[in-house]
């Protein structure tokens, strides 16, 4: 300042000037370092982006890439698998770990091991896809662990992979495929009648054997000699030649002369004749009906016998003892003969069957009935029924159309196998033959045991109709149709 | 002279001065073109991706129909208690929600399967209408349609 101070009068303005250029000339110095250091942040921060950016879009045209060339092999194997599901199917390993490429022979794809290379306009890919079992659970759900191997399902898993910078990378797509497509074998009518063994293509109207089935030209099957319908009538149904009981006092009781006693699974209804007058086996049916004391002989639907038949001479006859000191009763084995014993206070005891006596062959009596806790059943076998399908077919349910009375019942078996001659093992729902499909009615669709008859090309039935145990009553079987997925 | 000395001053401060917000200047065109240049790639990665992504959602999308129509040609009545209407399939890292609907939506005799397949942030809407014969069971489908959602 005192250097400037006497210099301001020689030349103050001269000074003035040069103090501001040497001062001005400092600031720009630092502003052009400041500029130069931010400039480079700038410079390198921009050069970062921009190597990020082509970093960037060269790994999205590896990822494009690679994405439609996993996308366009998962749409292939559907393709594949959808023309024959065996195409894919039949890999050898479904292991999800065995790689699988698709080659082209002819017009078509065909199935080959290991990966494929696959060039593009973004670089060469590794392409190939692998094949996994899939498990559902109880509520048809797709579950990775537990639950049951479905075989008409199974997983895609597609990859493509490359190598970027030193580094591998891959895209994966995951598909599953499923045996959908519906087929069905239909029976509608078994008119033609029986010899037919087969194998056919489509169904007609024979079969290969039947028992005791009566295939109407209506086109129905139905137990012979049975009815749909329930009856009304009060027919008896007492054996006509094994119709007595005995008692020591009274003699001879017929069961079947009155033509009203009815033995069905619940109770006796109507009433026999003997030496007092009727008796009544329940209080609804009998010669005066009159309920204002409950009484009956009942049946627990096993055939053995309980409560209170009434006659007026004698009064009340016990068919089941209901103290610990005596133990008597009436029970019905199941070819339908009666045996034991019912009590009454004035003239003792009842035999139902002289083999209780022990006088068979003196005097042969007993009483017998149609119903028993067996049912009359018939059964009929199929034709052997022909997919077509080279490597077999999945069998998926099946259903029968018609009628079921009350106590009937309709059953299934199924068979199949790789030959068209067998041999043939009918089993049911858990793949034994001691275990059978049995709608709960008819319109009702139940699964076939997939894994049990997987990809075998011919199959067959032995459906069974069962009657009511009173015997009285048949189902009626108007259609079977098999479910199945080529 | 005090004039010009003022003057001269003036025009030595402004050109001092002029140097720094020309690089500021410099430097936000370049920090605009970094953000830009960002956006780009933000919206370009977006795109590759999105596409992918959708891709995926309309793989999903047909595994859920399929799963579907397997169901369906199991159980002709599906859905019912033991069938369910609606249920999601896990497949990757996506989902498939599957509806099926009987007789109501696309006509008496028909069932209509709708999945909407989701990979990430992506989803597809996939339509099939199937023919059920009532007696037999015997499943056919009609028509597969890739829906708007």
């Amino acid at each position: 300042m005192k250097k400037l101070g006497k210099q301001k009068n020689a030349c103050a303005p001269l000074r003035t000037t040069d103090y501001g250029l040497r001062t001005n000339s400092g600031q720009s110095l630092i502003e052009v370092l400041i500029g130069i250091a931010i400039g480079t942040i700038f410079i390198t921060g921009i050069v970062a982006i921009l190597v990020l950016t082509l970093r960037i879009g060269f790994q999205n045209k590896f990822t494009q890439s690679a994405a439609e060339l996993a996308g366009g092999l998962t749409d292939q194997v559907a393709v594949f698998s959808d023309a024959n599901w065996h195409n894919v199917y039949d890999a050898e390993s479904h292991d999800g770990l065995t790689a699988y490429h698709l080659t082209q022979s002819d017009q078509f794809f065909v199935l080959a091991n290991g990966s494929e290379a696959v060039s593009s306009e973004a670089g060469t890919f590794a392409r190939w896809f692998t094949v996994s079992d899939v498990y559902r659970d109880s509520t048809g759900a797709l579950v990775t662990t537990g639950g049951t191997l479905d075989p008409s399902t199974i997983k895609i898993t597609a990859y493509a992979s490359w190598t970027q910078g030193g580094s591998p990378a891959q895209v994966t797509f995951e598909k599953y495929l499923t045996r959908s497509k519906s087929r069905i074998f239909h029976q509608t009518d078994w008119s033609g009648g029986n010899n037919q063994e087969g194998p056919i293509a489509t169904v007609n109207t024979r079969f290969t054997t039947s028992s005791n089935v009566t295939h109407s030209a209506a086109g129905s099957l139905t137990i012979t000699d049975l009815s749909v319908e329930a009856s009304t009538s009060t027919t008896s149904n007492i054996d006509a030649t094994d119709q007595w009981a005995w008692n020591d006092v009274i003699g001879w009781v017929d069961f079947r002369s009155t033509n009203n006693v009815f033995v069905s699974s619940t109770i006796i209804t109507g009433y026999a004749s003997s030496g007092v007058g009727y008796i009544a086996l329940d209080c609804a049916t009998s010669p005066s009906p009159n309920c204002s004391f409950l009484y009956r002989v009942s049946n627990d639907g096993t055939g053995t016998l309980a409560g209170w038949a009434w006659n007026d001479a004698i009064g009340w006859i016990s068919f089941a003892s209901s103290s610990a000191q005596s133990t008597y009763g009436v029970t019905i084995d199941e070819s339908g003969n009666f045996f034991g014993w019912a009590w009454n206070d004035v003239v003792g005891w009842f035999s139902f069957n002289c083999a209780d006596t022990g006088v068979c062959g003196t005097s042969s009596y007993k009483t017998k009935t149609r119903w028993s806790i067996t049912v009359i059943s018939a059964s009929l076998i199929s034709s052997v029924f022909d997919t077509q399908v080279t490597g077999g077919g999945a069998f998926n349910s099946i259903l029968w159309q018609g009628v079921k009375p009350t106590g009937t019942n309709v059953k299934f078996q199924i068979a199949s196998s790789d030959n068209a001659s067998g041999p043939w093992t009918y089993v049911g729902i858990d793949g034994t033959n001691s275990t059978y499909y049995q709608p709960a009615g008819p319109n009702t669709q139940l699964s076939i045991s997939r894994t049990a008859h997987n990809n075998d090309r011919y199959v067959r039935y032995k459906v069974f109709l069962e009657s009511d145990l009173d015997k009285t009553l048949t189902p009626r079987v108007d259609d079977i149709i098999i479910s199945w997925s080529p | 002279m005090r004039q010009l000395l003022t003057t001269n001053y003036s025009l030595r401060t402004k050109r001092g001065i002029a140097s720094l917000p020309a690089i500021l200047l410099f430097g936000s065109i370049l920090i605009e073109i970094g953000i830009a240049g960002a956006f780009l790639v933000y919206y370009l990665n977006n795109s590759v991706y999105g596409t992918r992504l959708t891709n995926e959602a309309i793989v999903i999308a047909q595994t859920g129909i399929d799963d579907a129509l397997l169901r369906i040609v199991l159980d002709k009545t599906c859905p019912n208690a033991t069938c369910l209407a609606e249920y999601t399939l896990t497949i990757g890292r996506g989902t498939a929600s599957v509806t099926i609907c009987k007789d109501t939506c696309a006509g008496v005799g028909k069932d209509q399967i709708t999945v909407i397949g989701r990979a990430l942030t992506k989803q597809r809407q996939l339509i099939a209408i199937v023919s059920v014969d009532a007696t037999t069971g015997l499943v056919t489908v009609d028509s597969l349609q890739d829906s708007a959602l």
